[in-house]
């Protein structure tokens, strides 16, 4: 069953304009930077590998917004045929990592170019080879494991724009961003190489030249990686297996509260300005009045559950005076007519 | 057949709600509606039934496969309320992949997808992506999908949901001429639907089992008890005071109500009516 979801999936993939765009954008800006490193440096030589750093974050940007596309689609089709759900995200993802991995070509073919034309030995051009392709994967698994998990739990499709930061903080990029919190607390060095993609635990020297430094510290990083990215995986494993008891949506309440608890109910009210009421009375006086329906706005008088958390608001606005119930939680005008 | 035994079943949380109490069923050939109104436990049912969820306690079986077991898989197809399947797929590409996942192999592939893509009236949109097919097409493609694979248990939650009663029609009738032979468990709150298939009705209330027998019997479990009566909108307030109240039709100022009387001398004066399935419904949504 497994093969076939995996069939499945890289048709969805190849046969999506979202997917092919994903190359698209990835090759244009290769091409461009390759376009640069001509323009600047002269000659497109194995000096200048380094400034691949920049090209990855467009990587990292891209992949993240593709696994985000791809694990909102729904699973109709699977559901049909009764496959647990966790299989499917699991898998899903999986191929998506395996299908964008083709973008590992682009280094794989600037590198062999460059060791042909520059005639450059076999064995340090395929180390760097593997280097850059290893570097590339650990990209795309991280940022499509980050990008399905997310993309999963968070409904609004704001959460394309979340790409920034965390590509800020998981890429190079992160430095500036630790520079700009050097007025608050100054970062030791490794924080910020512990965090990046990019960038190896220990920081090696700026040389002239270009080495792959395919050693035991970039292996580690890769391991580290790899290990984190199950985690996520994981994660969303938890996530779809949990989500008929997540909320589906988040109310933040701001401001100071007085905190009491009675028969197992908890009530919050204002601390200040209007603590003079009877808030007891004022609560039980709610209980005699209808009370609305959130989902359908209208009001109803079933009887009241006994809620578990109770909100008492000062001035509930739009609910004309009338508590509101969501689940085990109570909304109840203050100030009420009792 | 399908049978359900002592399912119970609460969602787990720190104040955990029970959604379905003491739940027995048993499943024969032929359509068997669940109806219930919203919150009622219909969906968490179904879900049960399908191997969604895990009831912890309780049994539910297909000729004594256990849920959750492949064989059970393999006799049960399962049609959500919404069937937007991968819009980018041909019909036909879909059906093969359907087919595949639910292990049908071998010579019996093509022919089957064959034999139901003729059976739904597919065939002249076998090459169609499903993103160009009708909402009626894609109910069909719905349909051929919970036929492929051959199961014996068929559950369709909410079918007909947001569609015009021409395509309802059509919806049924390709139902009905598929499904023949095989045990359906279609849930819904459209009562024209029951109406127009069922053989049995199970009613869930509260998730509780209130009513679980055959259709007829249930259609006419009211005869004889029903009145009706016309009154204005203030007599509308007490009217409960005297009756259960059930279907109620306004015209122009005056209301005409069905109502079955608390006590015999209550119906004194008022003329004996045939109940409608709305009476019926109300009758065990209200009092049962």
């Amino acid at each position: 069953m497994s093969a076939k979801l995996f069939k499945l999936y890289f048709k969805l993939i190849f046969s999506s304009l979202i997917f092919w765009l994903y190359l698209l954008f990835i090759s244009g800006f290769f091409c461009l930077f390759t376009v640069c490193i001509g323009v600047t440096g002269g000659d497109y030589s194995f000096l200048l590998l380094e400034t691949f750093v920049y090209l990855e974050v467009a990587v990292a940007i891209f992949s993240f917004c593709l696994a985000v596309y791809f694990i909102r689609q729904r699973d109709t089709l699977e559901k049909v045929c009764l496959i647990p759900e966790t299989k499917c995200r699991a898998i899903k993802v999986v191929s998506l990592i395996i299908a964008s991995s083709i973008i590992c070509l682009l280094p794989l073919i600037y590198c062999s170019v460059i060791a042909v034309s520059q005639q450059v030995g076999f064995s340090y051009c395929f180390m760097t080879i593997v280097f850059y392709c290893a570097r590339w994967l650990e990209i795309i698994i991280l940022m499509e494991t980050m990008g399905s998990l997310l993309g999963y739990i968070v409904k609004s499709p704001f959460i394309y724009l979340l790409v920034l930061p965390i590509v800020i903080i998981f890429s190079f990029l992160n430095q500036y961003f630790f520079q700009a919190l050097s007025s608050i607390a100054e970062f030791p060095e490794w924080t910020k190489t512990l965090i990046s993609i990019q960038n190896m635990y220990v920081d090696g020297m700026a040389v002239d030249y270009a080495v792959p430094r395919l050693n035991l510290l970039f292996l580690s990083k890769l391991i580290a990686i790899l290990a984190f990215s199950t985690l996520l995986l994981y994660l969303l494993y938890f996530a779809v297996s949990k989500k008929r008891r997540a909320s589906q949506s988040v109310c933040m309440l701001e401001g100071f509260f007085s905190e009491r608890t009675e028969n197992g109910t908890t009530y919050y009210s204002a601390k200040y300005g209007a603590i003079g009421d009877d808030l007891e009375k004022e609560y039980e006086s709610s209980m005699t009045f209808d009370h609305w329906n959130y989902k359908t706005m209208t009001r109803t008088d079933e009887p009241y559950p006994s809620p578990n958390k109770v909100f008492q608001i000062y001035y509930f606005y739009d609910t004309r005076g009338y508590s509101m119930l969501f689940g085990n939680y109570m909304m109840v005008h203050h100030f009420t007519k009792y | 057949m399908m049978t359900i035994e002592d399912i119970s079943f609460t969602y787990k949380g720190k104040r955990g709600t029970t959604v379905l109490q003491d739940i027995n069923l048993r499943l024969d050939r032929g359509f068997t509606f669940l109806v219930g109104e919203n919150g009622s436990g219909k969906t968490t049912l179904m879900k049960l039934m399908t191997g969604i969820l895990d009831a912890g306690s309780g049994s539910i079986q297909i000729d004594g496969i256990p849920v959750g077991d492949m064989e059970y898989r393999k006799r049960l197809a399962y049609l959500p309320q919404v069937f937007d399947i991968y819009p980018s797929l041909k019909v036909r590409e879909a059906l093969n992949f359907i087919a595949g996942l639910k292990g049908v192999s071998g010579e019996e592939f093509d022919a089957q997808i064959d034999g139901i893509i003729k059976l739904t009236g597919l065939t002249l949109h076998m090459n169609k992506k499903i993103k160009q097919c009708s909402e009626g097409t894609r109910r069909r493609i719905g349909i051929a999908s919970t036929l492929l694979g051959a199961p014996e248990v068929i559950i369709m939650d909410e079918p007909t949901a947001g569609i015009d009663p021409k395509e309802r029609l059509a919806f049924y009738k390709t139902v009905r001429e598929c499904f023949t032979g095989k045990t359906v468990l279609i849930a819904t709150h459209v009562l024209s639907d029951v109406d127009y298939l069922a053989d049995n009705v199970a009613m869930l209330k509260g998730g509780r089992l209130v009513y679980n027998g055959d259709y007829e019997a249930f259609k006419h479990s009211l005869d004889g008890r029903v009145y009706s009566l016309k009154c204005d909108v203030s007599g509308l307030y007490t009217l409960e005071e005297k009756y259960t109240v059930l279907s109620t039709k306004k015209t122009g100022d005056t209301y005409e109500c069905h109502v079955i009387p608390l006590w015999r001398e209550a119906a004194a004066g008022l003329e004996a009516t045939e109940p409608n399935m709305e009476d019926v419904w109300l009758y065990y949504e209200r009092t049962v």
